[in-house]
């Protein structure tokens, strides 16, 4: 078991060296060799850390994210290495408060107890936007602080699983369960407001999934799908913003000089990408407006083809696996409901951006973990994979009925 | 050139990340179809190191452990023990996801396991001593 | 509690399986079906970074003589000059990656850019890795268009200010040796008018010579006359009375400022182009026989072109008619009024027929397109379209023809040293303008080179205007 995992950490790295190898060869520089040293330290050392002090837990769920990392650094690179710089202290950040999860949080079970607080987190932080926020690329969804912008739309999905885990369990009747979503659903009308309609959808699809698994009764499922349709609806035609998306989604082209710029250019990125793609640094993923973000996903395939996209989508989707896998040996209720609320909140973000890029879904700006570039998504998401780590790791204590 | 490298490099990358998710994925079904297999072929059992002689039990002899082993006095237990200090339903080995757990049942003087008594059921691994009443054994598989 | 919570996540695995599987699948789908089609949309800029590795090639006239030709400029980009662009705006067609391409410039966009393979699922674009390493400058192939030069530029001057168009065929072949469609558009300047010139409300980018849509007038007799002389078995001495007007029920047909040409044999109806002849012979012939002489010179057809691509759109020209007892409707199509149309594309086939023994050769504009090195790729052979009428009937209208030049209505086309064959038109305008001036002709009649159709837009009597301009077209390719 170890040596498969040790030969895959070296393959990964092996990987990581020849794709800076190739960008150090076109640009006739030794500097992205820098930084392909670095993260290969970097993966080497967090890996080496855990599997030999927390060994009891399931290492594939930092190796997979820090492959899929790779990919991001790669591309944010090749895009624009003042980014990638900045990227990379991101990406140590976000080890570093993995590392300080699961060093110091001993027991999660004993968080449970917070839920109320949580909620209340996550609907200030959603509001703050609202009152001291800057609208960025037509979303109101961002926060300034000194020289920073943050997102509290990815650190109030962190709050929400928290606060389902710990607030579900108690639900008996329908009646607890329409309690308990009520600030859910504040946060996502907030969302809607502040244009940020991917977040909205992510919070509902975490919703759902934890009240599903939590309570096991389909009836909680109608029931809120009933309420998205409706909401949908209402937003549809209360909101411009929601129409001008949904038109774009039918018919990008109509308008591809102006608002369906960003989602043709991603299209004709990944259609000039082919089976192979173009070979990195050879294709043109510059032209696709916010490729470092939301449209990341596009430049992968344009340069890693469609075999490069499917790796990552398969990496996401063993990821998720893993993740759902530690729910089910979770050694309490509250720890597998908050396994199942992160990967669900993994999956669901994947789904929502890659089928918006690829335009199979309306395109919803939100990140996508581990890749894009940005300071709050990913710290939340070493976050989230600490805890998801620490879950793995106290494994049940088995009652035989 | 760096233009022909870059293209045929490609394919090795390609190559490379799919041999990675190959491993991975491989990984994962041993452990998928491991699981399984242990269920079918228990390879654990328990060696007794000391027991009275008038327990029914021979010190070194070897006792095979089932999906499910009850311990306890009474006769419709797996390993029965005539022992006043063993309840008539004593303890119980089991196995559940592939690993091997023991719980005391609520016995009078209880189940020790490296020395320490058993509250809830824990996991046990091989080389774990166990002691019920005056009898004491040595997980081994 | 615990066992729903195990179902639960192993259904939620299943469900993550199916959406992700979902993805990938659609990812293949667009791939393989979508991909191709939207590459070449004008909003994909990685054309131009592909397209300018090789210096776009050349347009060419049937000479060899440069239309259109690129050229390496300072800042590593291309510069394509369009020389004398107005005149053949409607031939090359503009090339622009901010408004897409058109004529030639989109259907030998391949050819011109030396591409070998469009892109594929195989890894976008292949790149011959030999290209690579050379590093002299790479050229795409030349095409040499059927298009004369002079005769084009001669007619584009020719049309002047006018509204209108001309189409000029070799009848044996089916070359194409001019089209020019007036007000025209300089290919060269398009990122900045392609707004106004769309906006214009004179209609530059319509391509009048092949799209037109045009009451053909008195040029239709040589329908209706080949019609009668194939389907009626009688003396072509025959004479008609005209009195100026022929009256059918409530409807009156009245000849050119009401003249009346009294006993009137085909041959002098023809020359004159005597309306009330030729209202008798259609309610004569009656609605089938004259369709189907018609069909047999193409209309009502899709018309192919002599080519891989179809480089110019040609749009058919039509007959039909609201009720077929209708005398007073069959009297109006006999002269081209009513219910038919044509441009002058249409019109030039029609006359290249009948110059051609009756034989229509298929039309076509692309000569052969040439390697960078200057060997020939491809070259178009002449093909025969289609039999629209007896060799016997082309000679009797070819001596109509000539007659009309000589002393009928077309006087206005005599070139000097040269036999020229030609019919007037002129068209009834609806919008109740000045009618349009159509002139249709071949010359030399005894071994016809070139066949033209003109029409230019409400300028009159077809022995004005459009006997001018095909007057000077034939000349510019005669060398007269």
């Amino acid at each position: 078991m170890k040596t498969f995992e040790k030969s895959i950490i070296k393959d990964i790295c092996i990987i990581t060296m020849l794709l800076y190898s190739i960008l150090a060869l076109s640009k006739m520089d030794y500097r992205p060799l820098e930084v392909g040293g670095l993260s290969c330290i970097l993966i080497i050392s967090s890996y080496s850390i855990i599997s030999k002090f927390f060994y009891k837990g399931d290492k594939f769920l930092l190796i997979i994210p820090l492959f899929i990392t790779q990919f991001g650094l790669i591309m944010i690179y090749r895009i624009n290495s003042a980014l990638a710089f900045k990227q990379i202290v991101w990406f140590v950040l976000g080890l570093g408060i993995y590392m300080i999860i699961v060093i110091f949080l001993r027991d999660i079970s004993r968080l449970e107890k917070f839920k109320y607080l949580y909620a209340i987190i996550a609907i200030l932080l959603l509001s703050s936007t609202l009152f001291f926020g800057k609208e960025i690329k037509g979303s109101r969804n961002w926060l300034r602080i000194g020289k920073y912008s943050i997102q509290p739309s990815e650190i109030a999905k962190f709050f929400l699983i928290f606060y389902l885990a710990s607030a579900i369990q108690d639900v008996k009747d329908f009646k607890d369960a329409v309690k308990i979503s009520i600030p859910v659903f504040i946060c996502i009308g907030l969302l809607v407001v502040e244009k940020d309609l991917g977040a909205g959808l992510i919070f509902f699809g975490i919703f759902i999934t934890m009240v599903y698994i939590g309570t096991s009764d389909r009836k909680f499922i109608l029931a809120s799908l009933g309420v998205f349709i409706v909401g949908s609806i209402f937003s549809y035609f209360k909101f411009a913003h929601v129409r001008t998306r949904f038109a774009i989604w039918i018919d990008p082209w109509k308008d591809k000089y102006d608002k369906g710029n960003q989602i043709c250019q991603s299209l004709l990125a990944i259609a000039s990408g082919g089976l192979f793609g173009t070979g990195l640094g050879l294709g043109h993923p510059e032209f696709i407006p916010e490729v470092h973000n939301d449209c990341i996903f596009a430049a992968i395939c344009e340069e890693f083809g469609l075999l490069g996209g499917t790796a990552l989508i398969l990496l996401y989707l063993i990821l998720v696996y893993r993740g759902l896998r530690a729910a089910i040996n979770a050694k309490d209720n509250f720890s597998s409901l908050v396994a199942v609320g992160i990967s669900s909140m993994i999956g669901f973000q994947v789904f929502v951006i890659i089928g918006g890029v690829i335009k199979m879904i309306p395109l919803t700006g939100v990140t996508l973990p581990f890749v894009s570039y940005g300071g709050s998504s990913m710290i939340l998401n070493f976050a989230c994979l600490g805890v998801l780590q620490k879950i793995s790791e106290a494994r049940r204590t088995v009652v035989y009925e | 050139m760096v233009k022909q490298i870059t293209l045929i490099l490609r394919f090795v990358v390609i190559g490379l990340i799919y041999v990675v998710l190959f491993k991975i994925i491989k990984v994962m079904y041993t452990d998928l179809k491991g699981s399984k297999k242990k269920d079918r072929f228990l390879d654990y059992a328990l060696e007794v190191l000391d027991a009275p002689s008038e327990s029914g039990i021979s010190k070194g002899s070897v006792l095979t452990l089932h999906t499910i082993t009850n311990i306890g006095r009474n006769q419709s237990n797996n390993i029965i023990i005539d022992d006043p200090y063993v309840s008539s339903y004593h303890a119980r080995i089991f196995i559940k996801d592939d690993e091997l757990y023991i719980m005391d049942l609520n016995s009078t003087n209880g189940t020790i396991k490296n020395g320490d008594l058993l509250k809830e059921a824990e996991e046990l691994y091989s080389g774990d001593i166990i002691e019920i009443g005056r009898a004491k054994f040595k997980v081994i598989g | 509690m615990n066992k729903d919570i195990e179902k639960g996540i192993k259904r939620l695995v299943i469900f993550f399986s199916i959406c992700f599987f979902s993805i990938i699948g659609y990812l293949t789908y667009f791939n393989i079906f979508t991909a191709d089609k939207i590459v070449t949309d004008p909003t994909n800029r990685r054309l131009a970074i592909y397209d300018n590795e090789y210096i776009r090639g050349s347009i060419l006239d049937r000479n060899g003589k440069p239309i259109v030709t690129s050229k390496r400029n300072e800042k590593g980009t291309q510069d394509r000059t369009y020389t004398n662009g107005e005149a053949y705006a409607h031939v090359t067609g503009y090339s622009s990656y901010k408004y897409g391409k058109t004529g030639v410039e989109l259907k030998y966009n391949d050819i011109l850019q030396g591409r070998n393979f469009m892109y594929n699922v195989f890894g976008g674009m292949t790149k011959n890795i030999g290209d690579i390493i050379t590093k002299k400058e790479k050229r795409g192939n030349d095409v040499c268009l059927t298009i004369d030069k002079a005769t084009q530029e001669r007619a584009y001057k020719a049309m002047g200010t006018d509204k209108g168009g001309v189409a000029a065929i070799n009848p044996k072949t089916g070359e194409i040796i001019a089209m020019v469609s007036t007000p025209s558009f300089n290919p060269q300047n398009i990122n900045e008018n392609f707004d106004s010139l769309k906006n214009d409300e004179r209609k530059p980018f319509i391509n009048r010579a092949a799209q037109g849509y045009y009451p053909p007038g008195s040029v239709f007799k040589l329908v209706t006359t080949a019609s009668f002389i194939e389907n009626e078995n009688q003396s072509l001495d025959r004479t008609f009375n005209c009195n100026g007007k022929l009256k059918i029920g409530n409807y009156t047909l009245i000849d050119q400022n009401n003249k009346s040409h009294g006993k009137i044999n085909l041959k002098n109806a023809f020359k004159y182009s005597c309306n009330y002849t030729f209202g008798s012979i259609g309610m004569e012939l009656g609605y089938d026989r004259l369709k189907d002489s018609a069909e047999k010179f193409m209309f009502n057809k899709d018309i192919p072109l002599n080519q891989d691509y179809d480089t110019i759109n040609i749009k058919s020209g039509g007959i039909s008619i609201g009720d077929k007892n209708d005398k007073a409707e069959l009297a109006q199509n006999a002269i081209g009024q009513n219910k038919v149309a044509a441009n002058p594309m249409t019109m030039a086939l029609v006359t290249s027929a009948i110059a051609n023994n009756g034989v229509m050769m298929k039309p076509y504009i692309v000569k052969e397109v040439k390697n960078p090195y200057g060997f020939k790729i491809s070259e178009t052979v002449p093909q025969e379209l289609t039999e629209s009428i007896s060799r016997g009937t082309s000679d009797i209208i070819k001596d109509y023809m000539v007659e009309t030049v000589k002393s009928g209505t077309g006087t206005n086309a005599r070139i000097q040293g040269t036999t020229v064959a030609g019919k007037t038109g002129s068209a009834e305008d609806s919008s109740n303008n000045q009618s349009h001036s159509w002139f249709v002709a071949f010359a030399p009649a005894e071994d016809p080179q070139i066949a033209v159709a003109v029409i230019v837009e409400n300028a009159g009597y077809g022995g004005g205007r459009a006997a001018e301009v095909a007057r000077e077209t034939i000349k510019a390719y005669l060398n007269k």
